[in-house]
């Protein structure tokens, strides 16, 4: 579901490369060409990239978390179908970006190893809390939203293997959507009640939605690395906008209200007041929004969030108690030792 | 068109739930580990089981609401814990432990391939049309189950106890599957459900213990008594509402709206 | 579990088991229709063939209709890429299944056979046959007894309804819906869009 690219990965430009290699580089990714595994590239492009994939891998595996508590809740068979199958999509996706990691030097153990222990980091998104039905609408309608939006930009990048999986991701990312576009539709439609289940949610994942494309854009953001060398190919304030384009003026033809939220330590929102700025702006042409609370994401960044904890402790269980069943396998079987 | 007496109405719709109550809760309890499972390939592939249980389940309460007028989700949400008529080895919890897990998998799938086989023979069509459907679909469940337990019981020390444990657990409630649905003798004898019970225990014995050979694996396992009175007939073991209450959490919110 | 998902205790510090390593990567390649060619799918982890191929069906197999399944260890594929670097060790003659990758970025699709004496060798019989190096990125030549194959016949795609996990298993009802909140209109330009960049 994420497409997480935008935070999390610091790039720094290394001067120790070969001008000579770095220029045939920056040749190739200016000429749209993709980059595969054995093309020379910077030692800075490589761990970026191992970087980038292993945090969108992680993103994939925390962000089955959430939405995993729903599905023994979920209220109708085709609901239950869906939500096990678009959280099986998730751990898919974490699957096939570890491999692009995998590929560039580190094992997957050593990956799952660092998420668990806090080493390495997820999107943030998935550190707020669901807790209701109208959360699982809401993180697949606006989540996922953003995430189609970030990926498709993802699959024009440079590095080949990435790409390869990115378009796969992208031909299931639509089902997400649409399966949670119908699921707010369905509220909206619905009584009282499931009307405002879908608002207290929406208000909950409004600013987490707008946070999805990371932090506002340094004024260089297209001269730095990850742009530079199409790890990323638009800027996450770009990508916001685009967001906010679409998203505003459905949310208000479903007759959704967007709120600015205060919320508590666990996440449940304390206050809300409408978000004045939200308007077309003709001459720009697009639709003007109050940013987030900034000062949140990066609270929340740094581990302080309502579920990180949480999220971590699920994971780490799962490893633990897996262990006896890979062990069971790797004995069993004919494959080589575990490489080290 | 359909050939189904009045008065075996209800005991057929009885006889469609216990199947279609058997894989809803195998698929409930399987894809409570969607997200959590040992590896993450075989996260992958237990939810695709676990999706293929519910979407049998939904076929079969979409056979037994043309009969019965209450609406699939109606049958798999709306009714009260002594309406549900699945076994009781659907309803333990496996504690997150995956020997559990894939051991209620391989006497539950073995029981379906052989109670799809006779569905598959049923006088009633709709049934029999879904059932060679299904069929086919369960194979695969079935190899991936048996090649499960014969690495958990051949893989380590520890996994071997483990397997062990959790199929004798199993054991004491696996016969439990065969409790027949009330009045199951005039269905048969109907031609809606044929075979035997009897025949179609010593058969699922025989693979399970087959299986569980190859795995090093042994397991007890006894006839069911008659005179147990168990899930196939309302009455379930203690897990089953709280299960159900879960379950239907957010249903019963608004039972009459679309979800 | 809901219950144990929602009471874990928070734990933090080093685990205490030792590392464990990855189990074998492999590729793996789906045929759509019979009588056309495997299709680069993705890759997995596991322990051997038979799992491999056990994970292959319900992760890839599901992507979309397929009829058969090739697994390949990583470890046996010889490529002309710095990647896969192709043994020179020779060996009896075997058949080598070729694989073509078409441009860069692409995934490799399955081709024609050679026998060799060794994957060099395979390789160079390879290149003999896609001469034109303008047509293809890289290739690889993998030993056809070390594929892992699903058997013919064997059930991959599910005949159960599977409109729930595909996007256009929706687009009716979410088109219905929307006729309550959007005129004909606005409704095709936001459908219109739909298909753009955005989605």
């Amino acid at each position: 579901m994420s497409g997480s690219a935008n935070i999390g990965v610091h790039v720094d430009h290394d001067s120790q490369e070969d001008p000579q290699l770095l220029a045939e580089f920056q040749a190739k990714i200016d000429a749209g060409q993709l980059l595969e595994a054995d093309d020379w590239m910077p030692a800075a492009y490589r761990k970026g990239m191992l970087m980038m994939a292993e945090h969108h891998a992680n993103s994939e595996i925390i962000g089955a978390l959430p939405e995993g508590e729903w599905i023994t809740r979920a209220p109708s068979l085709r609901r239950k179908l869906a939500l096990t199958a678009k959280v099986q999509d998730e751990v898919g996706h974490g699957q096939m970006l570890y491999r692009v990691s995998q590929d560039l030097g580190k094992t997957r153990d050593a990956m799952l190893r660092d998420l668990i222990t806090g080493r390495t980091k997820y999107h943030n998104c998935f550190n707020y809390p669901a807790p209701t039905w109208g959360d699982i609408a809401m993180i697949q309608w606006l989540i996922d939203g953003a995430a189609i939006m970030n990926q498709k930009t993802l699959a024009d990048g440079g590095y080949g293997p990435y790409v390869r999986t990115m378009r796969r991701i992208n031909m299931e990312e639509a089902f997400h959507f649409k399966s949670g576009e119908d699921m707010v539709l369905t509220l909206m439609s619905g009584t009282k009640h499931q009307k405002e289940m879908a608002q207290d949610a929406f208000d909950r994942w409004w600013g987490p939605s707008l946070m999805f494309f990371g932090p506002p854009d340094k004024p260089n953001a297209h001269q730095l690395p990850p742009m530079r060398w199409r790890m990323k190919t638009v800027t996450n304030d770009e990508l916001r906008q685009r967001f906010v384009d679409r998203f505003v003026p459905a949310a208000l033809d479903l007759g959704l209200k967007i709120h600015i939220v205060e919320k508590d330590e666990r996440g449940f929102v304390t206050s809300r007041r409408p978000d004045e700025k939200i308007a077309f702006n003709r001459a720009t042409g697009h639709w003007e929004f109050s940013q987030p609370d900034w000062d949140e994401f990066f609270r929340v960044i740094r581990g302080n969030g309502p579920c990180n904890a949480k999220r971590l402790a699920l994971r780490r269980m799962s490893y633990e108690q897996g262990r006896w069943v890979r062990q069971a396998i790797l004995a069993g079987s004919t494959a080589l030792p575990p490489a080290a | 068109m359909v050939d189904l007496p009045e008065h075996l109405r209800k005991p057929f719709v009885n006889l469609l739930l216990a199947a279609a109550d058997d894989k809803l809760f195998l698929g409930h309890r399987n894809s409570e580990w969607t997200g959590l499972g040992p590896i993450l390939e075989e996260d992958i592939a237990f939810s695709s089981l676990a999706q293929d249980e519910m979407a049998h389940a939904t076929a079969l309460f979409e056979v037994a609401s043309s009969l019965d007028g209450r609406s699939a989700d109606q049958l798999a949400f709306g009714r009260r814990p002594e309406e549900y008529r699945c076994a009781a080895i659907v309803e333990v919890p496996d504690e997150f432990d995956w020997a559990t897990a894939m051991g209620r998998r391989l006497f539950c799938n073995h029981f379906d391939v052989l109670r799809l086989a006779r569905f598959a023979q049923s006088a009633y069509k709709p049934l029999a049309d879904l059932a060679r459907r299904l069929a086919a679909e369960q194979q695969v469940h079935l190899r991936h189950v048996n090649d499960w337990i014969v690495r958990l019981g051949t893989g380590t020390p520890e996994s071997h106890r483990r397997i062990q444990q959790a199929i004798e657990a199993l054991a004491r409630i696996a016969p439990s599957l065969f409790e027949p649905v009330e009045q199951q003798d005039d269905l048969v004898a109907a031609g809606l459900y044929p075979g035997s019970d009897g025949q179609m225990y010593d058969a699922w014995r025989g693979a399970v213990e087959h299986l569980l050979g190859r795995a090093q694996v042994t397991a007890r396992l006894e006839p069911p008594d008659p005179g147990d009175r168990g899930g196939r007939r309302g009455t379930h073991t203690v897990h089953l509402a709280p299960m159900l209450d879960e379950m239907c959490e957010v249903f019963r919110l608004e039972p009459d709206a679309a979800w | 579990m809901s219950k144990l998902r929602e009471e874990v205790e928070p734990v933090c510090g080093e685990l205490e088991t030792p590392p464990e390593g990855d189990l074998a990567g492999y590729v793996i390649f789906t045929q759509l229709k019979a009588g056309q060619p495997f299709l680069y799918a993705g890759y997995l982890d596991a322990a051997d063939d038979d799992m491999a191929l056990i994970f292959a069906r319900e992760h890839y197999g599901q992507d979309q209709e397929c009829i058969a399944i090739w697994a390949i260890p990583v470890e046996m594929v010889s490529g002309t890429d710095s990647v896969h670097p192709a043994s020179h060790d020779v060996g009896g003659v075997q058949t080598y299944q070729i694989f073509v990758q078409p441009r860069r970025g692409a995934g490799h699709i399955s081709a024609e056979t050679v026998q060799a004496r060794s994957p060099a060798e395979a390789i160079e019989k390879a290149k003999e046959i896609h001469h034109d190096p303008r047509k293809y990125y890289t290739l690889w030549v993998v030993p056809q007894r070390l594929i892992a194959s699903t058997s013919k016949g064997d059930l991959i795609w599910r005949f159960s309804d599977q409109s729930y996990r595909l996007a256009r298993g929706y687009s009716k009802e979410v088109r219905e819906k929307w006729t309550k909140f959007r005129d004909e209109s606005a409704l095709r330009e936001y459908e219109r869009d739909d298909l753009k960049e955005s989605f």
